[in-house]
């Protein structure tokens, strides 16, 4: 911000103050320091240590290619039955908590801090339950608060299993698309629990809709934004669990899901992106480098558009600057989208494939999960932590009326983690997720190439695609935030 | 990677780890910061007046225990509140307030003017570096 012109510096700084006004108080505040460069460094030059390792491994490995299907080996995994019982438990607890989340938003006091719709949908729900999905499966199929809403329904005489209409083809998962565009774009710029409240209920009659006009297992599978992400995030876990009842939990080998499947349509392809391109977006939105980029470059190719007084444009830049902060978001999906499609198109061209590049974009969609799913643990598990130790007050005083129903000793102050400890998690992690995800893309290109040279060339443009995804990463989280204090 | 048996599995793994950690050792050794075990007292000067805008806003950088002394200055009422560490001060408008802590949590910190008709305005940044 140093090298801003003058007139310049004094728009940022009527930025800081807008925003502050709007945001919430001590909720989604980030604490964390950006990570110090020689982590950064440590980072990237490890990334490239264990591509190349693998790769090296991959190579001298002394297995045959087409058709080898790892997840397949004769590997007899313990089974058994989810108890009846506590699956009634476990669906009243996401039943309770999705309507106390809708009460307290309507009700409750209007601070998010303060409310327990905020941590509870954002913290305990988006975040804890995605990080326990990765650990024990999809359980969200079997717990879907929504889907329950809909049997109920049915049991009182509404049929919604049936499709009344056809499912248009052409619609596949752009639904959930779109409504995982409009949750990403509450997070980062919605804001009180009212807004949150009025969400979930006008997202239920969607639902209750859709399940009406195209039968309940196809609009919850296809359109239901929660099923979908849990579903892709669940893919990584080492248990899967049956569709019928009593359901039965299998146990496999960890990222066995993402192998035994790849998505039907190109959308879920853009969903997995911009898994990965929302939580980058959340990360870079907020630092001197993404500010900067508007207030120092652009204001001035956007010159024709508001004159030359700066101060008499102060009101159309800052309109621009919030359509610029929100443009951002659905960008980002096609960028990276861009990116993905045009290295597997250097990978099809190098091999001189037969197999189309949707094809291909296809197969290896799923290997990008575990790197998605490392950028939201990075970017959100301190703040998971702090905002989650506040889980008790809150219940307490679910409202923020004052209540203590817990007759909870009043504590003051939060949980924090060391910031050592946030640092070498965040690096750990990314790492972690870089390397499920350079074994996945392996794993797929013996199923899809048939040479062995196919094989390890093939995957090549892609590893290379995932170290810079992961370093991307890196990048970003030893980014200085800007001056907008939350 | 189940045919690992055949394989030379181990001896990447065992390259790779080793590699990691020397370069690990490396960099933090050459390039990690290291800070004195002393700690200090700071004091921050902080002045609330009528026209906020064009002022750049202050980031104060300091280590993990060391005492900080907020001294605000304001020609308004309200508090100052340094988010995260829950510190907060009651402004004498015209007058000179205190704010004294210890930075005892590594982090960033916001410090905010929260005036009585509920508007916060950022104030500074508080930057504590681990120590």
């Amino acid at each position: 911000m140093r090298h801003l012109p003058r007139c310049c510096m004094r728009f940022a700084r009527l930025l800081c103050l807008i925003p502050t006004a709007l945001y919430a108080h001590s909720f989604g505040t980030p604490y964390t320091l950006p990570v110090p460069f020689w982590m950064y460094l440590y980072g990237c030059g490890a990334t490239l240590v264990l591509t190349f390792a693998m790769l090296g491994y991959f190579w001298s490995e002394p297995v045959s290619c087409a058709g080898v299907r790892p997840s397949e080996a004769p590997f007899r995994a313990p089974r058994g039955t989810l108890n009846q019982r506590a699956l009634m438990l476990l669906r009243i607890g996401a039943a309770g908590s999705l309507l106390l989340t809708m009460a307290a938003g309507l009700i409750g006091n209007p601070d998010p801090g303060q409310n327990i719709a905020m941590t509870l949908f954002w913290v305990v729900f988006l975040l804890g339950f995605a990080y326990l999905t990765a650990l024990i499966g999809d359980l969200y199929s079997l717990i879907n608060p929504w889907k329950m809403a809909v049997d109920g329904l049915e049991r009182i005489g509404v049929n919604l299993s049936i499709s009344r209409f056809q499912y248009p083809k052409w619609m596949s998962y752009w639904p959930a698309f779109t409504f995982y565009v409009g949750l990403i774009w509450l997070e980062l710029f919605g804001g009180a629990p009212f807004v949150l409240s009025c969400t979930l209920i006008v997202y239920s009659a969607i639902t209750v809709t859709g399940t009406y006009l195209f039968g309940k297992s196809t609009w919850l599978r296809q359109a239901d934004v929660f099923s979908v992400f849990f579903q892709l995030i669940g893919m990584l876990a080492p248990i899967e669990y049956g569709s019928d009842e009593p359901v039965e939990v299998r146990f496999r080998a960890p990222l066995a899901g993402a192998l035994n499947e790849s998505p039907p349509h190109i959308s879920l392809v853009l969903i997995v992106l911009f898994m990965l391109s929302s939580t980058v977006y959340d990360g870079i939105h907020d630092t001197t480098l993404w500010i900067g980029l508007f207030w120092r470059n652009l204001l001035w190719l956007l010159h024709p558009l508001w004159g030359t007084d700066l101060g008499k444009a102060q009101n159309s830049l800052m309109s621009y600057y919030l359509v610029y902060r929100q443009i951002g978001l659905l960008l980002f999906p096609f960028l990276y989208l861009g990116f993905y499609l045009l290295i597997l198109f250097v990978t099809k061209s190098l091999l001189k494939s037969t197999v189309p590049v949707r094809a291909l974009a296809l197969a290896f969609c799923y290997s990008l999960i575990p790197i998605a799913f490392a950028y939201n643990f990075t970017h959100y598990f301190s703040f998971f932590v702090t905002q989650g130790s506040h889980l008790i007050r809150l219940i307490s005083d679910p409202f923020g009326f004052g209540w203590n129903i817990l007759g909870e000793p009043q504590r003051s102050g939060q949980m924090r983690l060391q910031m050592g400890v946030v640092w070498h998690t965040q690096v750990g992690m990314l790492l972690l997720g870089h390397v499920a995800a350079v074994y996945l893309a392996h794993v797929t290109a013996l199923r899809t190439f048939t040479t062995r040279r196919d094989v390890i060339v093939g995957q090549i443009p892609l590893l290379l695609l995932m170290v810079v995804y992961t370093m991307l990463g890196l990048w970003i989280l030893s980014l200085p935030l800007g001056s907008i204090g939350g | 990677m189940k045919q690992s048996s055949r394989s030379p599995f181990v001896p990447w793994i065992a390259g790779a780890a080793l590699l990691l950690c020397v370069l690990y050792f490396a960099l933090h050794g050459s390039m990690a910061k290291r800070e004195s075990g002393d700690s200090h007292v700071t004091v921050y000067n902080l002045l609330i007046s009528k026209p906020r805008m064009g002022e750049e806003l202050p980031v104060y950088r300091t280590t993990q225990g060391n005492t900080i002394t907020l001294k605000v200055t304001s020609d308004r009422p309200g508090e100052v509140y340094v988010h995260g560490y829950e510190k907060k001060v009651t402004l004498k408008p015209g007058g000179e307030t205190e704010l004294t802590f210890v930075a005892a949590d590594a982090g960033m910190f916001p410090v905010h003017l929260h005036e009585a008709d509920g508007t916060m305005v950022a104030l500074a940044t508080l930057e504590v570096q681990p120590k």
